[in-house]
């Protein structure tokens, strides 16, 4: 029985994999036309923007892009659709790697759209809640686990901690708006108050990470160091938390790999805006890489959706690395 | 005494006691019989008790190898230990006591090679105390009464007395008849050997004094308790 | 013979729950002192109200003293962190720290900067772990993992560690029970040559090896001392029914 619920398992997971990158695979390749091609304006409406610039090839308009890689003719008119057969005749069209769906930052057009913008917001989001989570949450469990006294109000803060891992996270973004921008002032979609939410959301996760890893290590080891005369201090900094550390670095990559993949508190802090230029700082507005697709999968043309599975398939890759990371830390220091 | 949580231990000690109690009890009917021997000349009977000798020898030996293996495999301490030192040592003693009989036995057969002699009083006697003390030191053993063990070691004055008695009877009639010199020495050594059955007497009772009070045996000790007997 | 530690009185309480009842010992200077008794009987809670370990768990309070050097070791100004470099402590089973052998010996003295240089370390390790007779056998192979050591081998680096912050007092809480009967006899061993420089302290279950170990032993019964003394005589001729009771496996 068992089995078959592991076969059903991996038999959705296959096609739900399989549909995406089918989808989303070709994002990460583009059409270009020769620059020395005539009736360029007609197929490509930006190309006196790239004129200037000393290329040979220039980027084909998304109706182009569908066309050429799928055979959509969508708003094409059949004209068009001749100079486009034309132009395939004269080698003068041609399908090369997309590097801009990695260097671009997002914009109207399918075909100039890119993630930089969302990955960049979503780098700085997370460096942020990593600074306001991790020596927080270790803190408060360390605290919590070796110093606080055993009494009912700490049995209580034990308590409301482990519920808080459970909150809806949207909720954590209603306490990001009303706290971080009503009341603090802070710049609306900002990574600064993306990470400080996200933060705050994670704190429970590696709070509780953090103390189920510290009471993995023996007593007996504390005794040892104890009994040669050692501060309760250099217990928890020579011994506990060396040992504990393994099982705190994956707690603290586990929350992290989640937050990254947060859409619904950033949503309620104002994420959710189109931003076309990447922010350079901790103060500009920004998006991250969820709210960017979730942008994209609303948008109705049909680059957009190529675009909408490509950047999905790169949130996949970087959550599977953020996690293989975590697997092979722990592995490393089970050995 | 409560038991001990091991009841195999238990069985050890108490079969241990067996032991020393049946080889005191048939070392107090050798002598019986060697002592009748010598008093009715009976040659049969004294040859019965030089053959019976190995019986003892074998349970000395039972008794060493069971207390061995009590010590190797219980690791006895405290009131335990010094009960299988005492039963090591009083079955030492008691081997001695029944060559002493074997002795007195022999006498018999040697007193048969030789012409008649007048009876001479007081053997039956001597041999009353020491049969009644061997008796008393293994009682007390087994109940680890203190006072009866000196009691016991007190009687061995009684069996000097009486020994005295007899000596002073036997040299009566070798001085008063040569030809009984002969016979009257055989009977001197039979008197020697019930003698030195009261001393063996005494150093059981004295092993069972400190098996009690865990504490070497001293005489000042047992004269300050002579007011208790 | 002068007492190193002299326990006066002492009643310890674990919340509201006694676990010792006005215990009075003394502890000779540069002997070894053996305490035992059934389990749950106080032994285990006497001897870490030496080094104030007891103080770790919560609602632990003491009446009564203890004197180190006639210095009362719970007097509030004591430093209890100064007091565990005079008395150090051996564990039942053996911890060495998750480090390399050196590492573990050197620990001691270095978060107490007993030494000026790392020539002076080096022979503060080789030092200890020849006092615990370990030096031969591991000297090719100082930096690697104490685990690696066998069970009697991590026990001794365990003494070899507490030694190392040149304690005056050795605890030992049942060194031997989880150890093979060699890698024991080898400890015990150990015991003696250590009792030329130290005072120590031992709680053990085997009553042979107090009986083996130990110059004094205490016998301890539902948190009271029931009765102490010279090793010999109290193997042999115990004044106490209850430690007759005991030592003969008489429980009643």
């Amino acid at each position: 029985m068992g089995l078959l619920c592991l076969c059903l398992a991996l038999l959705f997971l296959g096609g739900i994999m399989g549909k995406i990158l089918y989808t989303g695979y070709p994002a990460f390749f583009r059409t270009e036309i020769a620059t020395e091609s005539e009736q360029l304006d007609l197929l490509n409406p930006h190309a006196r923007y790239f004129l200037n610039a000393n290329r040979k090839w220039i980027t084909a308009s998304d109706d182009v892009d569908m066309y050429y890689k799928h055979e959509l003719a969508g708003k094409l008119m059949p004209d068009q659709i001749k100079i486009i057969d034309s132009l395939k005749k004269k080698g003068q069209i041609r399908i090369v790697f997309n590097t801009g769906f990695f260097a671009h930052s997002d914009s109207r057009e399918p075909e100039l759209a890119g993630i930089w913008g969302g990955l960049l917001g979503s780098l700085l989001t997370l460096f942020i809640t990593f600074l306001t989570a991790f020596p927080i949450g270790i803190g408060t469990a360390l605290y919590l686990e070796e110093f606080a006294p055993k009494n009912r109000l700490t049995h209580w803060i034990e308590a409301n901690i482990n519920n808080l891992a459970a909150v809806p996270s949207i909720l954590f973004g209603l306490l990001g708006l009303v706290f971080f921008i009503h009341i603090m002032g802070l710049p609306r979609p900002s990574a600064l108050v993306g990470g400080l939410t996200l933060g705050l959301m994670s704190l429970p996760v590696i709070v509780v990470a953090t103390r189920a890893s510290l009471s993995t290590v023996p007593p007996t080891l504390k005794e040892a160091a104890l009994g040669l005369g050692a501060t309760p201090l250099q217990v928890l900094f020579h011994h506990v938390v060396p040992m504990a550390m393994p099982g705190i670095i994956t707690g603290v990559i586990l929350a992290l790999a989640r937050a990254l993949g947060e859409t619904a508190p950033l949503l309620m802090i104002g994420m959710v805006a189109f931003i076309a230029t990447p922010p350079s700082g901790f103060l500009d507005p920004a998006t991250v890489l969820p709210v960017q697709i979730f942008n994209w999968s609303r948008s109705p043309e049909m680059g957009f959706v190529e675009n909408t599975s490509g950047a999905i398939l790169v949130l996949l890759f970087v959550l599977a690395l953020l996690n293989g990371v975590a697997i092979l830390i722990r592995k490393k220091f089970e050995s | 005494m409560i038991q001990h949580t091991v009841k195999a231990y238990d069985e050890d000690l108490k079969g241990l006691s067996a032991l020393i109690r049946h080889m005191g009890e048939l070392t107090i009917e050798q002598i019986r019989k060697a002592t009748l021997s010598i008093l009715e000349r009976n040659d049969i009977l004294a040859q019965e008790v030089i053959d019976h000798d190995h019986e003892i020898n074998l349970l000395e030996t039972k008794i060493d190898e069971l207390a061995v293996r009590i010590l190797a495999l219980r690791q006895p301490l405290a009131s335990d230990l010094r009960m299988v030192i005492a039963a090591l040592k009083i079955s030492n003693q008691v081997e001695r006591i029944a060559d002493y009989a074997v002795n007195i036995a022999k006498r018999t057969l040697i007193l048969d090679e030789m012409p008649p002699f007048p009876q001479v009083e007081g053997l039956s006697n001597l041999v009353k105390i020491p049969k009644q003390m061997i008796e008393g030191a293994l009682t007390a053993f087994e109940t680890y009464d203190v006072d009866l063990a000196l009691e016991v070691w007190h009687m061995d004055h009684k069996v000097d007395e009486f020994y005295n008695d007899y000596l002073s009877k036997i040299f009566d009639e070798m001085i008063a008849d040569p030809k009984n010199v002969g016979p009257c020495t055989q009977l001197l050594f039979a008197a020697k050997n019930i003698e030195r059955i009261g001393d063996q007497a005494q150093n059981i009772a004295e092993a069972v004094y400190t098996m009690v009070t865990g504490k070497p045996f001293k005489e000042s000790d047992a004269l300050r308790n002579a007011s208790k007997i | 013979m002068p007492l190193k530690i002299d326990v006066k009185n002492l009643n310890l309480f674990y919340g509201d729950k006694q676990a010792l009842f006005n215990v009075s010992l003394g502890f000779p200077e540069f002997q070894t002192t053996a305490l035992m008794g059934p389990s749950g009987c106080g032994k285990s809670s006497l001897l870490r109200c030496l080094n104030r370990l007891n103080d770790i768990i919560p609602n632990t309070h003491i009446q009564g003293n203890v004197l180190l050097d006639n210095k009362d070791i719970y007097a509030s100004s004591v430093d209890v962190v100064e007091l565990r470099t005079h008395v150090g402590m051996v564990f039942q089973k053996p911890n060495p720290f998750p480090r390399s052998i050196y590492e573990n010996v050197a620990y001691g003295p270095r978060i107490h900067n007993l030494f000026k240089d790392k020539t002076e370390l080096d022979k503060i390790v080789e030092k200890n772990l020849e006092w615990a007779g370990l030096w031969t056998e591991v000297k090719d192979r100082l930096h690697q993992p104490a685990t690696r050591l066998s069970g009697g081998q991590q026990q001794r680096l365990c003494i070899a560690r507490a030694i190392a912050v040149n304690p005056e007092v050795i605890l030992m809480d049942e060194p031997t029970s989880a150890l093979d009967p060699i890698a024991t006899a080898k400890i015990e061993e150990l015991i003696d040559e250590l009792r030329e420089k130290f005072t120590i302290v031992i709680v053990t279950h085997n009553l042979q090896q107090a009986a083996r170990v130990s110059q004094q032993t205490a016998f301890f019964h539902s948190g009271y001392l029931v009765e102490a003394g010279e090793t010999g005589r109290l193997f042999t001729m115990p004044q106490d029914e209850r430690t007759q009771g005991y030592i003969t496996g008489r429980y009643g």
